[in-house]
């Protein structure tokens, strides 16, 4: 009789057991999707003060968004923002621009939104013309405004969702064997290194790495080879252009940035700034030991 | 005895029926070599992706899984937009399909110039078909005159000029360059012909954008223009 009442709970607890695990794994795909299915959501906020709950975000139908500080041209993806807003006039073809990234970094500069509109080159047929606006989906069905119409965009995020923008601190050697403690080191503007393997150009973020390092070739060759270690204890091996020659139509602060300014960052006695020609080694710094380290007085620009 | 003969004329007519069928399922299948009409069906337990470009068969892209970052599919077929030897054939086929098991993938699009475009969250699904859109376009560049040589090296800027973003080629063939849409500035500097030209070039997606560079012919003093006056 026991054995009876026994098998029957065990079966009763089996059957319900079952009942919730076919309910999460019909219910968290579901959500994954519906997550998937949103993309970036948000509320624009026009020059007009109307408010408009997005989702979808795109800019010029990317999910990127460039900008200028310091005339250095910036390419973030948006979903490392917490919001964006421009200022100046609607017809301006450029904009100052105030962007609020998710780390609570802010950074201002000039954004292109494009005026007016503008129209094609004379040279240019096919009637191809870049559209400078923003779009996303309402409750309503597909919404477009032009970029010179947003005052303000303010992003929203699930709770659980990290961000990967994150100051990066390194120890750059350069092939003199100078060594410098670099804060904010970015290569080219972007917490993103680009690197080649083949016809595959790569970009890699570099909070995963723990080294980079640049084969001997010395000044004048036009590629350099590249050993990557990331945190994980893999390794990739690729090549970057380190050519130090002057492109023809090239402008003088064009080919001081290219060549002088791969990574660039903060030292402590100021800024700093390295040519792909120029470095040796740079050992990424972790946020454990960054707290740990006795603080740096190498200063200097390495180039 | 007729039944043993009624058994064999079975037995006789269904071998060669099944010859038949066999001769009639070859002629009618490609072979290993042979090129199918239309899409070949999902493969078991997998997914399909479709790479949407706006006219553009063939890009260089891979894909990787955005859990594991493993990459799982690579295609690399174009050359580089600086190369010489670069230029459009006119029997491209759509390379831009791939099958793979279903997840969460991203997709990257190397373009001609430095930046790529990325596509994050691409979701594959078993036996179902995904069509994703890639933000890129294409433009041509060509030039004529004198001293001007099909092979002209230029310079891909970002709009504000404030960035070289790719070094390319232009061809004496057909040739495009891709990139990411949007608004460019070209600029070709070629101190033989003394030129220097500087073009914005707007890209749009499924759109070729022509750019034409050139100097006009010197005219000789008396020289016939060949337009009769009235």
């Amino acid at each position: 009789m026991q054995q009876a009442e026994r098998g029957k709970r065990r079966s009763s607890k089996l059957l319900s057991s079952l009942s919730i695990a076919a309910l999460v794994s019909i219910l968290v795909p579901g959500a994954v999707c519906s997550v998937l299915a949103k993309g970036l959501t948000g509320t624009l906020i026009d020059r007009s003060g109307n408010r408009h709950e997005l989702t979808k975000i795109l800019i010029r139908g990317r999910s990127e968004i460039e900008y200028y500080v310091a005339e250095q041209r910036r390419l973030v993806p948006l979903k490392e923002l917490n919001s964006i807003r421009l200022d100046g006039e609607r017809g301006d073809e450029e904009q100052p621009i105030r962007v609020e990234l998710r780390s609570g970094r802010v950074e201002t500069g000039i954004a292109y939104t494009g005026g007016q509109g503008s129209s094609p080159h004379q040279d240019t047929i096919g009637g191809a013309l870049a559209r400078n606006e923003l779009s996303g989906s309402t409750n309503l069905g597909p919404f477009i405004t032009p970029l010179n119409n947003v005052r303000e965009l303010i992003f929203r995020y699930p709770e659980d969702s990290v961000t990967s923008d994150r100051r990066l601190t390194a120890t750059v050697v350069a092939q003199e064997g100078r060594m410098s403690r670099v804060r904010n080191l970015t290569y080219r503007g972007k917490s993103d290194f680009d690197f080649s393997q083949g016809r595959k150009k790569r970009s890699l973020d570099m909070a995963l790495m723990s080294k980079m390092e640049f084969d001997d070739g010395g000044s004048g060759r036009e590629v350099r080879a590249v050993a990557i270690t990331l945190r994980s204890g893999k390794q990739i091996q690729g090549t970057v252009e380190a050519s130090i020659f002057r492109l023809s139509g090239e402008t003088d602060r064009q080919f001081e940035t290219r060549i002088a300014s791969a990574f660039i960052g903060q030292t402590a006695g100021g800024p700093f700034a390295i040519g792909m020609h120029r470095v040796k080694l740079i050992i990424f710094i972790s946020e454990e030991e960054e707290k740990a380290a006795v603080p740096d007085t190498t200063a200097g620009r390495a180039q | 005895m007729k039944s043993r003969t009624r058994l064999n004329g079975f037995l006789y007519s269904s071998v060669l029926l099944c010859a038949c069928s066999l001769l009639w399922s070859c002629a009618t299948t490609s072979g290993s070599g042979g090129r199918q009409y239309g899409p070949a069906p999902i493969p078991e337990g997998k997914g399909r992706l479709f790479l949407q470009a706006g006219g553009i068969n063939e890009l260089n892209f891979y894909v990787e899984d955005q859990v594991t970052g493993e990459e799982v599919y690579t295609d690399m077929p174009r050359l580089g937009a600086s190369s010489p030897s670069a230029y459009e054939t006119g029997s491209q086929e759509n390379r831009l399909v791939t099958d793979l098991d279903p997840g969460i993938y991203k997709v990257v699009v190397n373009t001609d110039i430095e930046d790529n475009v990325v596509v994050e969250d691409v979701q594959i699904k078993m036996m179902e078909e995904k069509h994703v859109q890639i933000q890129v376009g294409r433009f041509q560049l060509t030039t004529a005159g004198p001293g001007m040589g099909g092979r002209m090296p230029f310079l891909i800027m970002d709009y504000r000029m404030r960035t070289v973003l790719g070094k390319a080629m232009t061809s004496t063939e057909v040739r495009h360059f891709i990139v990411p849409t949007g608004s460019y500035k070209i600029r070709m500097e070629n101190s033989p012909s003394g030129l220097d030209e500087m073009r914005s070039v707007d890209v749009s997606f499924g759109r070729i954008t022509h750019v034409r560079i050139g100097t006009e012919p010197t005219q000789e003093p008396g020289q016939e223009t060949g337009q009769e006056q009235p």
